[in-house]
């Protein structure tokens, strides 16, 4: 219920481009937190869907198109031989099949998931329905974790690889391999040599600080490494699954340098603190042997001292970084405090 | 150096936080109140000698536990040397001398329950000591260490893959692979014609998990981890934090805390959330990350008063840690599991 709740409002807000916190009344009665209001050069760049139909399909390069509703994205690819899929979101799934008919009349014949979050792929019974009996591929990790899980909103792969695998049907020649910046069963960089379009999804999203807890990745140390992997791509455009826009090289170089600042920042603080000195005064409140009650007193501040320096460098760069800098600092800290 | 002149319990506290003692922070924190401890837990408590800085207690014939009170470590004495499992900083300055107190057997292997540095980031020092011991580790672990090059953390120099049965004199120790706490993987370590087993940061006896659910890369592992131990025929077990053996009741305990959390949270996810979303968009237009954000945090919120009204008398540490352990089974209940 909720991710289609989420789902749905993350759609509703972009879609409709409604004014936004600065155009707030004065007297705000909502009791909830202020935040930054998205920043102008980042709003204008925001691809409106059809309020309608929900959706908007963009041709990013010849054969390869985008459909997004504001909260989600996800890429489809004609071949004369037949359309693949990349991803199926449920936030739209039940309109995947109209989009890709606005544009062709070829049939769908595959469909690849990028890693196996719901979020992403669980349109895809709704596009089973009108495509019975296409080809589901997926990375081996993957489809251990979907044949475990038996969930009909996830429908096991037919066609599995591990590692790497390049996918030619008709003109399209798609090169996908295997990483791990995200979620535990692994994630795919999806790229269209041809086109230089590179489809990276959960890695960043182009304009905006990356979500909660820095787009949820389950190993930091593998995403610390994803930027330069990503940036080894010859590509100009780069699909990152969320919000409203594709990427660019720069917005990579962007998020990277976020990321960077982010990890320096609590390192630097985590190792600059007298760890014994707060922990003393601390145990002057908790006693010695409430020894969780002493971590957090330790480890609160530093997360609080390192959003509020990532808020000042950052807010006028990326929209949102005051909503998620302090969980971003969380997360690099268990990696800088016990991985590092 | 300045932690010497603190007293004993200040040095404790600085080395089992691994100090690095630069600057200090903004001092006048005010600190939250939290619930004192529970008579009844700290009690079972296993208090260090304050002159020696640790404890070494006897849990089977020939297997010891060493604790400073906040980090748990084990050694096996076989009739061909000891075998040390795991070397946590905040006390490995002491191992030797709390080895040469029970047996005059020489240190000769170390094994890493897994590559976090606070269980293991006094190997350094011990092989400084016991130069040419071996060191033992799983595969994942020991790739992640030859990358690090870190000499606190010297790399193995025995690697296994999945599982292995270690045997050195009078000692046979089955390991096996297991992903509930860190990404490049843990150690079950049962020692069956003892009855004893060590694993380490899945759970504590009388406390509730530490941040983040011990802070588990693999939420869907993690779960799947209490049964697994459960399967095992133990009666003491090690694992890894405070000072307390545990024991299969504890083991029940912890099972029952984290299957409340996930069902807790669940059920939240499933209610009806509109109101709140409808003031957020309001108030926040297009700024999806805010939006999403108050919603997660009232989630969390609701959930994590829940768990700490129904298990405060029960464990330590609820009012601490119980949001952020709503937080971790939130991300996992909403992005891989998904609504029923």
């Amino acid at each position: 219920m909720i991710v289609k709740l989420l789902v749905a409002l993350l759609a509703t807000a972009a879609a409709l481009n409604l004014a936004a916190a600065d155009a707030a009344p004065a007297t705000d009665t909502s009791g909830l937190p202020d935040f930054r209001p998205v920043p102008p050069a980042i709003r204008s760049r925001i691809l409106a869907a059809d309020p309608k139909k929900g959706y908007l399909v963009k041709e990013l390069k010849p054969n390869v198109y985008l459909i997004t509703d504001g909260g989600y994205q996800s890429l489809f690819v004609t071949t004369g031989k037949g359309v693949i899929l990349l991803d199926a979101p449920p936030s739209y799934g039940s309109k995947i099949v109209s989009a890709v008919a606005e544009v062709t009349r070829e049939p769908i014949v595959e469909l690849v998931y990028s890693h196996s979050h719901l979020d992403h792929i669980s349109g895809a019974p709704e596009v089973l329905k009108v495509a019975p009996g296409i080809k589901i591929l997926a990375e081996e990790g993957v489809a251990a974790f979907l044949r475990a899980k038996n969930d009909p909103r996830r429908p096991v792969p037919t066609e599995t690889f591990r590692g790497q695998y390049t996918l030619r049907l008709g003109s399209a020649l798609i090169e996908m391999k295997h990483g791990h910046w995200h979620s535990n069963e692994g994630d795919l960089y999806i790229y269209l040599p041809a086109r230089k379009v590179l489809m990276a999804i959960d890695t960043l999203p182009p304009g905006y600080a990356q979500f909660m807890d820095i787009d949820l990745t389950s190993d930091f140390h593998d995403y610390l490494a994803m930027f330069d992997k990503v940036l080894a791509y010859d590509f100009d455009v780069l699909v990152g699954g969320h919000l409203g826009f594709p990427g660019t090289r720069h917005d990579v170089e962007v998020a990277r340098d976020y990321t960077l600042d982010v990890y320096h920042t609590i390192k630097r603080i985590h190792d600059g603190t007298d760890q014994a000195k707060v922990v003393t005064q601390a145990a002057a409140r908790y006693g010695w042997d409430n020894k969780m009650a002493l971590f957090r007193a330790l480890l609160d501040p530093m997360m609080d001292e390192c959003a509020r320096e990532i808020v000042s460098r950052w807010s006028e760069k990326l929209a949102s970084v005051d909503v998620y800098a302090r969980s971003h600092c969380h997360t690099a800290l268990i990696y800088a405090r016990w991985d590092d | 150096m300045a932690a010497q002149r603190l007293p004993m319990h200040a040095r404790l506290a600085g080395l089992l936080l691994c100090s690095g003692v630069i600057a200090s922070l903004a001092a006048a924190q005010t600190l939250p109140d939290y619930l004192p401890l529970l008579p009844a837990i700290k009690q079972k408590a296993i208090t260090a000698d304050p002159h020696k800085g640790y404890a070494v207690k006897l849990l089977k014939p020939g297997i010891y536990m060493v604790t400073e009170g906040a980090y748990e470590s084990m050694f096996v004495t076989t009739g061909k040397g000891i075998v040390l499992f795991d070397a946590p900083p905040s006390f490995a300055g002491h191992i030797s001398q709390a080895v040469a107190e029970t047996s005059k057997e020489p240190i000769v292997e170390l094994v890493y329950s897994h590559l976090h540095v606070d269980h293991i980031g006094g190997a350094g020092l011990i092989l400084k000591e016991h130069p040419g011991i071996e060191i033992l580790a799983e595969e994942g672990t020991s790739q992640f260490l030859r990358e690090m090059q870190d000499p606190s953390r010297p790399v193995p120099t025995r690697t296994f893959k999945d599982r292995y049965t270690l045997r050195v004199g009078s000692l046979t120790a089955n390991m096996t692979l297991g992903h509930w706490h860190s990404p490049e993987g843990d150690l079950l370590i049962s020692i069956p014609d003892k009855k004893v087993v060590m694993a380490v940061d899945a759970f504590s006896a009388g406390a509730t998990p530490f941040m983040g659910l011990d802070l588990t890369m693999n939420m869907h592992e993690y779960l799947k981890f209490f049964d697994q131990l459960q399967a095992i025929d133990f009666d003491v077990m090690v694992p890894g934090h405070h000072s307390t053996p545990a024991t299969k009741e504890d083991l029940a305990i912890a099972k029952s805390y984290v299957t409340d959390v996930n069902r807790t949270v669940t059920g939240i996810l499933g209610q009806d959330h509109a109101a709140l979303k409808a003031r957020a968009l309001q108030k926040y237009g297009d700024n999806a990350w805010a939006v999403a954000s108050v919603l997660i945090q009232d989630q969390v919120d609701q959930c994590a008063r829940e768990i700490t009204s129904r298990w405060s008398a029960r464990l330590e540490g609820v009012d601490i840690w119980a949001a952020s352990h709503c937080h971790t089974a939130l991300v996992y209940a909403e992005w891989d599991v998904g609504p029923r």
